[in-house]
């Protein structure tokens, strides 16, 4: 090291450092505001979540009420029964999921919602 | 006295404040900011020269370093850790700028130094003006060897630049820099 790096050094070393307790204010305020924001962001997400799963929970309720009978029927006489159901006329079955559309589009918006709320909230 | 607690915020170590920061205590976090802005401010103000934008930089900085302070694994590490911060909000800020740190600037000759309207006048260089006639990247590499003490391995971890540009930055800078002080 020459006289010159040592002599550096101590310039650095002796340069005045600013001292104010403006700043630290400013970063206190930024940091309570952030913190704040973060708050609100959560109960956001928590929200988001709560109504997200009333949706899909809604939806799936519907969605059984209205295909239950169907099943419920296969299941009560048999494979037969209900192969007849999924294959034969179908109309019952087909009434079933075209009564279910609502439900099953509720679902799938409400999950869709969910993850793009939970991604914003993750960025 | 400010308390939070069982730590009493103006006699607690660094240490003690930062485990508190990193329990989410933001009035810990105001201590460390009170104790550390001095050197925060002023590494800033080194690399940017310009003061506002170096305290701009600077908050950036210590916000940051709010919302990661859970990463930090010992308070010990914390000046390390957090110039590192403070380097990288620096890089980014200039990246946005557009400035070029990777190019080594042969076309500001050392010499070209040697004669200022200041020195010709016999007027004190101090530090400061001195370094603000660096490059950036010469400025940073400068402060980051001579000013922070680290190594040139140390500035390319720290600042992504290869070895033979942060060597021929600190040969250059600190040419420069010994050649304004000393016609000063």
């Amino acid at each position: 090291m020459t006289d010159f790096d040592s002599l550096l050094k101590r310039s650095f070393a002796e340069a005045h450092e600013p001292a104010d307790d403006g700043f630290a204010v400013q970063v206190s305020h930024a940091v309570a505001r952030n913190e704040r924001l973060a708050q609100v962001r959560n109960a956001a997400q928590t929200g988001a979540w709560a109504v997200a799963a009333s949706a899909v929970a809604y939806g799936v309720y519907g969605l059984a009420m209205s295909m239950a009978p169907e099943v419920l029927t296969s299941l009560g006489f048999g494979m037969l029964r209900a192969h007849q159901v999924i294959t034969g006329p179908g109309a019952n079955a087909m009434q079933a999921i075209g009564s279910s559309l609502p439900q099953i589009f509720l679902i799938t918006g409400a999950l869709a919602g969910g993850m793009v709320a939970y991604r914003a909230t993750q960025e | 006295m400010a308390t939070r607690g069982l730590i009493n915020l103006a006699q607690a170590g660094e240490a003690a404040l930062i485990v508190a920061a990193q329990a989410r205590d933001q009035a810990a976090f105001g201590e460390l900011v009170k104790r550390r802005q001095g050197w925060a401010r002023a590494l800033l103000r080194r690399m940017c020269t310009n003061a506002a934008e170096a305290d701009d930089l600077a908050q950036e900085a210590f916000i940051k370093a709010w919302e990661r302070l859970r990463d930090l694994e010992t308070p010990a590490a914390f000046p390390g850790w957090f110039r590192r911060i403070a380097v990288t909000t620096f890089l980014m800020a200039k990246r946005r700028q557009k400035a070029v740190f990777e190019d080594i600037d042969d076309a500001s000759p050392i010499a070209a130094e040697q004669s200022t309207p200041e020195a010709a006048a016999g007027a004190k260089i101090d530090l400061e003006r001195a370094l603000a006639r660096l490059s950036d990247a010469e400025r940073l590499c400068v402060t980051l060897n001579h000013g922070e003490g680290l190594s040139h391995g140390e500035i390319v971890d720290i600042t992504g630049l290869p070895l033979g540009t942060v060597k021929s930055h600190v040969l250059r800078g600190t040419e420069k820099l010994r050649r304004m002080l000393e016609a000063a």
